[in-house]
């Protein structure tokens, strides 16, 4: 429970008013500091009672870049049998998320819509997420922990490179085509946020219930490595820029068909030919911290077309820039 | 922001200006910010936007000024200046109210109003004032919250905010009855409230015409044992006659320390006193009132002073209402024989009185004839009247009286009869209280008005002090049923909000017990847990009555419409496909051929059965509206108007 603004208010007002009932003996002051005394005490029982039996979720749409604007819902729960529940907020200061349900009626749910922007990459644990009313008169703050906290990756900040990849005659000359009508399809798969819709499968999903996609085999163009330093030498900030590069030329590479790797310092990951394997790319660069070099990463020799993204003045990755076809440094951005 | 909120905010300020003006106490010079104030609300509820905060800030520091010069010069009282204070700041902050919290400002600043109000005066009309703005605090405070998180009212917060109300009333009501309290007094107090009753410890001649003419209520006495009494409330008891005024010549009586909140001044009290519980408007001195004459006195002042003259007084600490308890005998007072040469004393200069008093009384063979004769004199040949005329002889109210004007009111008639006495050597004395009252036979109390102070005569005959009333009676006129009750509501007022004391709440702890506790009480219920339980009964009989009531109502209310569409789909299925008629709905959406068809009538009932007869809550208005999108599927509304 926590006292608000308008509660110290209340609080200093009331002591105010009750002195000057002790002083001066006056009975019609002494129901004034009744009528404030009442008013406290009525806020603390409506609003234990307005919370109870109460729960609450946040799911937002993913996937989430950072400085993004995203939807998230809010869902409330009132699983009394009586007595709807008023003004009912749910709150992770610390992911900045909050959203308020004007009224719940008994056994139902209400869900709200708000836009959230994320601004930096990484695990979102809303671990603080909190139920909470001031209801009815918001002279306190009654506070209930969510007993499952759900926790979502955001993943870097999208800029766009196409004007720096236009420069690289190897990337510019080699476009992915989309698939010619008529090709043979490899797998179906269920349909992810940003897949054609020409790529619906419409028999299987008139079947399972769910969209479902076709999925096709690589294209003709080349496999792209982005090779990302991820050094310990690298400042804070210099690391997330040069992170949020990769990402985006991965996006774009992927968007326009390129199977795309991603190499840092110490990992190596598959060739996202499918949607689910460019999420798993995103998931290493929301997650990626500074890492020691591996040998083996250094000695790995990826077929194709090979771009590197610098962020320190020593990067062991300096001798792979020789062979690149494309050397990006997040020092200069 | 909403109207709702906007709305309340102006009723409390409105309530809280009421109180302050009702007062009568507050220089009117500041009122004309009143309008000001209005207008700054007007404005709000009309959605203008506030006035630049410089201006305002300006404004508000120019009133701290003001307020300053206020309490030390211009009216030298803090509690006007915080009036004052409060008044400007009300108008100024009307102009800048931004966010609900100003709202609360604005609620906060009307409280301290009604402090400064409650100091300055406590009518009756107080008691609707607080009720209603308690009512609205409730509401405001409610809508205030609201408006700072949604922006629309949520269905159902007004209902909830009117249950609240109801709920708040009697939790005020009970924190009110139970809170520890003291007598007051603690730093810089100073009561600012008008001394309404009694008389000053000086009563000079033609004073007493303003007083008579006041219908205020001074107090109102209940009699527990019902005895018939001739209602001569004796209070102040006179002496001296010197320039024109009367004075008392005991300054100092006997004090008792009232340990146990009660004092007897004899020994055993008499086994038909007469009792009498009197609730005394703030009095100007501590004198108390009573029949004639009073032995024992229940109060809740440290300190009783018995005066040599049967006068009784009281120590008070503030000028707050009295409630007391006297117990008199329904005797004569008895005369103290080392005492009476007081009586006696004659001013000089009145010579003509004296000879006009020897041949009134010249026929008179004892004491008693002698006050008799004055009396008769005096009746027959004065009339009574609140209007004095101007005196011919100016210096001699009295001799004006007897000789010139012969009109006068009961201060003249008394003083003209003691000094009368006094000439021909009958020790006489005025006494001041209070005559009659009217009865209030619904309430069953004496209410006493300023309109029944009087004064009268006392005369030493024999070992007793025998009362003459030489004033003509004036006939009163009698109260309406309206009046009476009103009166009750006020009598309740003065005595158990305004006067409610720390005894009283002692009493009431002590009489709430746990049931069958104490010794005297051993296997009994109190009263008060018989009432409580009885109380508590009848709530949860009628609490359920209501809910079934309302449950019932509702239901109807709520699932008529669902089960309308229902019926109308049915009836549009019977003529659509005659085979389907008296079919259930399953049945005849298995006869449909129309796959679309059949789908679209399957979720219709589909929805229909779960919300006519689903263990959920009753369908809200979303939810039938939802039907009826279905039905209007079902029957190819929508897609005509798709199409078209």
């Amino acid at each position: 429970m926590k006292l608000t603004r308008e509660g110290k208010g209340l609080l200093i007002t009331g002591v105010l008013v009750a002195m000057a009932a002790l002083n001066t003996g006056n009975n019609l002051i002494y129901l004034l500091t009744a009528m404030m005394l009442s008013l406290g005490l009525l806020d603390v029982v409506a609003g234990y009672f307005n919370l109870k039996k109460l729960s609450g979720d946040v799911v937002v749409e993913e996937p989430v870049y950072a400085g993004v604007s995203q939807t998230a819902i809010y869902r409330f729960f009132n699983d009394r049998k009586h007595g709807s529940a008023f003004l009912v907020s749910l709150k992770d200061a610390e992911a900045g998320m909050f959203a308020v349900a004007p009224l719940i009626d008994p056994e139902g749910m209400m869900e709200v819509k708000e836009a959230v922007t994320f601004v930096r990459r990484g695990r979102i644990h809303l671990s603080h997420m909190r139920l909470s009313s001031g209801y009815p008169f918001g002279f306190y703050r009654n506070v209930v922990k969510l007993k499952s906290p759900k926790s979502f990756l955001v993943y870097p900040e999208l800029t766009d490179v196409r004007g720096l990849l236009a420069g690289i005659q190897s990337i510019a000359g080699s476009g992915a085509l989309p698939h010619p009508a008529g090709e043979d399809f490899t797998d179906i798969r269920p349909y992810r946020q940003g897949d054609p819709m020409r790529d619906v499968h419409w028999k299987a999903t008139a079947k399972s219930g769910g969209l479902m996609v076709k999925e096709f085999r690589a294209g003709v163009s080349r496999s792209v490595t982005v090779a990302l330093d991820t050094s310990a030498s690298a400042t804070p900030e210099i690391l997330e820029k040069g992170i949020s590069l990769a990402a985006s030329l991965v996006e774009v590479l992927f968007s326009e068909g390129h199977p795309v790797r991603l190499k840092t310092l110490s990992q190596i990951s598959a060739p996202a030919r499918s949607r689910e394997q460019f999420y798993h790319i995103m998931d290493m660069l929301a997650l990626v911290q500074p890492e020691e070099l591996d040998s083996q990463t250094l000695n790995d020799d990826g077929q194709g077309i090979l771009l590197v993204v610098l962020c320190s003045r020593e990067s062991p990755f300096r001798s792979l820039a020789q062979q690149a076809a494309g050397v990006f440094d997040a020092i200069g951005l | 922001m909403q109207s709702g909120y906007k709305w309340t905010l102006l009723f409390i300020v409105v309530i809280s200006h009421t109180a302050l003006v009702i007062t009568g106490e507050m220089p009117s010079q500041l009122f004309f910010l009143m309008p000001v104030t209005a207008a700054g609300y007007l404005g709000l509820i009309r959605g203008r936007k506030p006035v630049n905060r410089i201006l305002l800030n300006v404004a508000a520091l120019a009133t701290l000024l003001f307020f300053l010069s206020d309490m030390f010069v211009i009216s030298g009282d803090l509690l006007i200046a915080v009036g004052n204070l409060t008044l400007a700041f009300h108008a100024i902050k009307s102009f800048d109210i931004r966010t609900p919290g100003d709202g609360l400002q604005v609620f906060f600043m009307s409280v301290i109003q009604l402090v400064v109000a409650s100091e300055l005066d406590q009518p009756l009309i107080f008691g609707a004032i607080f009720l209603v703005f308690i009512a609205f605090s409730v509401l405001f405070i409610m809508a205030s919250h609201q408006a700072a998180q949604v922006e629309k009212m949520p269905r159902g917060l007004l209902k909830s905010g009117t249950i609240l109300t109801l709920v708040v009333l009697p939790v005020v009501a009970l924190i009110f009855v139970l809170m520890p309290r003291g007598a007051g007094g603690l730093f810089g107090s100073r009561n600012r409230q008008k001394a309404m009753s009694g008389f000053d410890d000086k009563v000079s001649i033609g004073t007493f015409e303003e007083v008579i003419s006041s219908a205020d209520v001074v107090m109102r006495i209940t009699m527990p044992d019902g005895q018939a009494v001739e209602p001569y409330w004796r209070g102040k008891v006179f002496e001296t006659y010197e320039k024109n005024s009367w004075e008392s010549r005991w300054t100092h009586g006997f004090p008792y320390r009232n340990r146990k909140g009660r004092i007897q001044f004899v020994r055993k009290l008499p086994k038909n006193g007469i009792v009498q519980d009197v609730l005394l408007k703030p009095p100007k001195s501590g004198t108390v009132f009573g029949v004639s004459e009073i032995v024992s006195i229940a109060c809740d002042s440290r300190w009783v002073v018995q005066y040599p003259n049967g006068e009784v007084a009281v120590s008070r600490r503030r000028k707050k209402r009295l409630n007391y308890q006297v117990v008199s005998t329904g005797e004569r007072p008895e005369v103290r024989k080392r005492t009476l040469d007081l009586y006696l004393q004659f001013p000089d200069g009145m010579e003509r009185t004296a000879k006009l008093t020897e041949t009134i009384t010249s026929g008179a063979r004892d004491e008693a004839e002698k006050c008799r004769a004055i009396m008769s004199w005096l009746r027959k040949n004065c009339s009574y009247s609140l209007k004095v005329p101007l005196a011919e002889s100016v210096g001699n109210p009295i001799e004006d009286f007897l000789f010139h004007t012969k009109k006068g009111y009961c201060e003249y008639y008394a003083t003209a009869m003691v000094l009368m006495l006094r000439s021909v050597g009958v020790p006489a004395r005025i006494v001041a209280g209070y005559r009659g009252g009217d009865f209030n036979p619904y309430g069953g109390y004496y209410v006493v008005r300023q309109a029944n102070a009087h004064t009268w005569v006392e005369a030493a005959i024999g070992r007793r002090w025998a009362r003459f009333d030489p004033t003509p009676s004036t006939a009163g006129g009698s109260r309406s049923i309206f009046s009476n009750y009103l009166d009750i509501l006020g009598f309740a007022w003065d005595r158990y909000v305004v006067g409610y004391s720390v005894e009283d709440r002692q009493t009431l702890l002590g009489q709430l017990r746990w049931p069958g506790s104490g010794a005297d009480n051993a296997g009994r219920l109190p009263a008060m847990a018989i009432a409580i339980l009885i109380v508590v009964g009848i709530s949860m009989v009628v609490g359920r009555m209501l809910f079934l009531w309302r449950r019932k109502y509702t239901f109807q209310k709520r699932m008529r419409p669902v089960s309308i569409l229902a019926v109308q789909i049915m009836k549009w299925l019977a003529r659509t496909y005659p085979k389907t008629a008296d079919m259930g709905w399953r049945a005849a959406t298995g006869k449909v051929q129309d796959i679309s068809l059949q789908t679209r009538l399957r979720l219709f009932f589909e929805k229909y059965e779960a919300l006519r007869f689903g263990s959920g809550p009753l369908p809200t208005k979303e939810q039938v509206e939802e039907l009826e999108e279905l039905a209007r599927d079902v029957r190819g509304k929508n897609r005509n108007k798709g199409d078209g």
